[in-house]
């Protein structure tokens, strides 16, 4: 399996032809924005670590940037000297056949860890032992924080041995936290199990303490993430995304910002009434997809401050982002 | 590639790093015959892209991470050995230590004979298979329990060591270690005919610790208290002057009278010191206990025998020969201390320093005349000393005072395989030269020639 970049063999294909638009707007992949739920994330993480819990867990919809928020918060809270644990990224994998062998092997590959086909799981674990250890000893902060995204697709034999995990660590003196992300129905069968008189230790150290993280759900909420398209420049000291893209009609001081409001009308009146049982939020997914087509076909052909112009164009771009996969309209 | 930073101890040498690399990525590394530096360089090079470990660095092997490890904790003080240190000729290590997956860079010099953690002998050989303790890149190769890392790595991770204290002598070791001294290297003509063989690399790395704590750290009594190799630092002497590179090597073979008449000022100062203090040890007039043993030779006591010794030394010509004019290579008679400043010298080749900047730069440095005479005196000591221990040996043997001369030392337990050579220890600093040499040197010690031996013996 290659995972990482180093590995891949060297290609004959010419990189021009391969490479992407450097534009973090024009390659979402690498737009990252500050979501709400990172506050709300970051402020439930802290709690956690000042009790040393042993987990806790994180669910959420569909499409609302779990993992996304999750990788870029691994990096910020990393970074930053104030947090006092070291931060650690699993993703599990969807796996042919669930043994605890083949999530700490699919844990080295996501290491870049080479393990032999025969190892036995305990080594495999070893591997990740040394490996969690080097990182938190270079890094110098107090705790281990594990983020283990996917919940949904471990099972409850899995999660015992990560519980065992946790107390390898303990006997060193180090608090191992776990911190599960899931798409909220699919793991419900887990947190179900787990609930088990059987399985309650699962239970007791892992999901007695749930948050459920969402997307956009207020006004205010979107405002601060329309901002971000105000605030980030590309490139640095460059214009602001938005001012990137902005038709050279539009004043020079126009703010994305400032269409929060009638953003929060559109997706209120047009879309939260048909998305009942399926989103209970503006999915960050969602939310990127239709800034982007704002900006990228609408704001970026023609300036218009015509409010109707500018509910039409929103709401296309909402439609376009399959929040409401029977609201788009093909255009002839 | 994981480092196993958490079972790290101190003083790991090259062999005890590799053994902790492969304990830790045992499952990921195939037991071939690939040296250990290579599988690291290519896992730094391919697969160890982090921004927490990725340093500029142009070390490559078990250096790189080294190197990575001293820049990710500076504050960890980690020893500075010079190249010059003398190693124990086969590599040693603690059977306990070995069963753990250590290796100190300490074991493989003179310093130590124990362990300073269990306490226990270090040997050469693996108590398991027999065979020598194997190098950094062959510990793969042994299918041994305690000198591989076959067995241990099927183990149940074991981590009770980590943030153990019990390796805290070592980190001690480490701790003074941390400082480095960089020694001139010394000419000195009469040497050669106060020495036969001369192997300073013994007395350098014996001497280098006692020096270290001379040299750089004020209380170093306090560091005897603290340190496993406590018997190993010596009080020593401090001279200092100023370094003058102003000074042309002269090769005129003579000597001027004036340098002749004060060697011999000094050659008498010595004897005269000698003989007052084997008289007060002996607790009589010297010779005064003489008995005739038969066939006309005379017995006397140690000392005595010593002041015998020393007077046909000083004022006779010292056989260093058989009847049949073989020559004794490895006696103790063989030092020719006659000979001292009777022959062939020019005063500026008496003694200076060498001091090498560069592979290609030199630079000399006189040595003042006061502390040319210094080196002169200690050197005559050193000849009464051996001269002390061959007497001491005759007497252990049954030997008579006639007979001395044909004493060979490779019969000795002891002694065989020895050389005796005084090291003087020099250190260019801040334009001046500081000399370091052991108290000990001042020293005849007629009843404890062995603390000097343990300065000078090879090993």
């Amino acid at each position: 399996m290659l995972l990482a970049d180093e590995k891949l063999p060297p290609s004959a294909i010419p990189k021009n032809l391969i490479s992407r638009s450097k534009h973090p707007v024009l390659n979402p992949i690498n737009l990252v924005i500050n979501a709400p739920m990172m506050e709300e994330i970051v402020a439930h993480v802290k709690e956690v670590l000042f009790d040393e819990d042993s987990g806790t867990c994180f669910l959420g919809g569909h499409r609302i940037g779990k993992t996304t928020a999750i990788e870029t918060l691994v990096v910020k809270l990393n970074a930053d000297k104030a947090v006092s644990a070291y931060f650690h990224y699993f993703a599990a994998e969807k796996l042919d056949v669930r043994s605890i062998k083949q999530m700490f092997k699919h844990f080295c590959s996501q290491e870049n860890i080479h393990t032999k086909d025969r190892a036995p799981y305990l080594d495999m674990r070893d591997l990740i032992i040394y490996r969690l250890l080097d990182r938190f000893i270079l890094s110098r902060k107090q705790q281990i924080v594990l983020f283990i995204d996917e919940l949904h697709r471990l099972d409850v034999d899995q999660l015992e041995s990560l519980a065992s995990l946790h107390d390898t660590f303990r006997k060193l003196k180090i608090n191992l936290c776990m911190i599960f992300i899931g798409n909220e129905a699919p793991s419900k069968r887990i947190i179900k199990t787990s609930k088990l008189k059987k399985h309650r230790l699962i239970f007791g150290r892992f999901f007695e303490s749930q948050k459920k993280i969402y997307g956009i759900r207020s006004e205010e909420q979107l405002k601060k993430c329309l901002s971000e398209f105000d605030r980030l420049r590309y490139p640095e000291g460059g214009p602001t995304y938005t001012q990137h893209f902005l038709h050279k009609d539009a004043p020079k001081n126009w703010k994305l910002a400032s269409l929060s409001k009638l953003m929060w009308e559109v997706y209120t009146t047009e879309y939260k009434p048909k998305l009942k049982g399926m989103h209970d939020s503006f999915g960050m997914k969602y939310f990127i997809s239709t800034v982007r087509r704002l900006l990228v076909f609408y704001l970026n052909s023609a300036w218009t401050d015509d409010r109707d112009e500018l509910r039409e164009m929103i709401s296309q771009s909402i439609a376009h982002s399959r929040i409401y996969v029977d609201g788009i309209r093909v255009e002839s | 590639m994981n480092l196993g930073l958490a079972i790290a101890k101190p003083g790991e040498s090259r062999l005890g790093l590799s053994l902790r690399l492969w304990r830790v990525n045992r499952i990921s590394w195939n037991l071939d015959r690939r040296s250990i530096s290579d599988r690291v360089t290519e896992e730094l090079a391919h697969g160890f892209k982090n921004s927490l470990l990725n340093i500029d660095s142009s070390e490559v092997g078990l250096d790189a991470i080294n190197a990575l490890e001293h820049h990710h904790f500076p504050e960890i003080a980690r020893a500075k050995l010079p190249s010059y240190l003398r190693k124990t000729k086969r590599v040693r290590n603690c059977v306990a230590c070995a069963y753990s997956g250590y290796h100190s860079l300490y074991f493989d010099l003179p310093w130590l004979e124990k362990c300073p953690v269990h306490k226990r002998s270090l040997v050469e050989r693996c108590p398991e298979c027999r065979k020598y303790w194997p190098g950094p890149d062959d510990v793969q190769l042994r299918n041994c329990d305690c000198c591989g890392i076959r067995e241990k790595a099927t183990a149940k991770i074991n981590l009770a060591l980590f943030n153990s204290k019990i390796y805290d002598s070592v980190l001690r070791l480490d701790q003074f270690f941390s400082e480095r001294i960089s020694l001139c290297q010394s000419n000195y003509k009469h040497h050669q005919n106060v020495h036969d063989r001369r192997t300073p690399g013994y007395s350098k790395t014996l001497l280098y610790p006692s020096v270290l704590a001379a040299h750089k750290y004020d209380k170093y009594q306090e560091w005897c208290d603290l340190l496993p190799i406590e018997s190993r630092i010596h009080p020593c002497i401090k001279k200092k002057f100023r370094a003058n590179t102003d000074f042309k090597v002269n090769t005129l073979k003579y000597i001027t009278e004036e340098t002749r008449d004060k060697m011999s000022k000094v050659r008498k100062k010595v004897y005269n010191r000698a003989l007052q203090e084997l008289e007060e040890l002996a607790g009589h007039e010297l010779l005064s206990c003489e008995k005739r043993t038969g066939y006309g030779n005379v017995d006397y006591c140690y000392h005595c025998h010593i002041a015998n010794q020393l007077s046909t030394s000083f004022y006779r010509y010292a056989v260093s020969s058989d009847a049949y004019g073989r020559v004794y290579k490895g006696r103790l008679f063989s030092y020719k201390l006659s000979k001292i400043g009777k022959i062939s010298y020019s005063d500026s080749l008496l003694s200076y320093l060498s001091h090498h900047r560069s592979t290609f730069e030199t630079e000399h440095y006189e040595i003042p005349e006061r502390i040319r005479y210094k080196l002169y005196e200690l050197d005559l000591i050193s000849c009464i000393k051996q001269l002390a221990i061959q007497v001491r040996y005759g007497h252990e043997y049954g030997h008579n005072s006639s007979i001395f001369s044909s004493i060979d030392i490779h019969d000795h337990p002891v002694l065989h395989n020895q050389f005796f050579h005084n090291y003087y220890s020099f250190i260019v600093e801040n334009s001046y030269v500081h000399l370091y040499y052991p108290k000990e040197y001042e020293q005849f010690s007629f009843d404890t020639p062995l603390t000097w031996l343990a300065m000078t013996e090879c090993f």
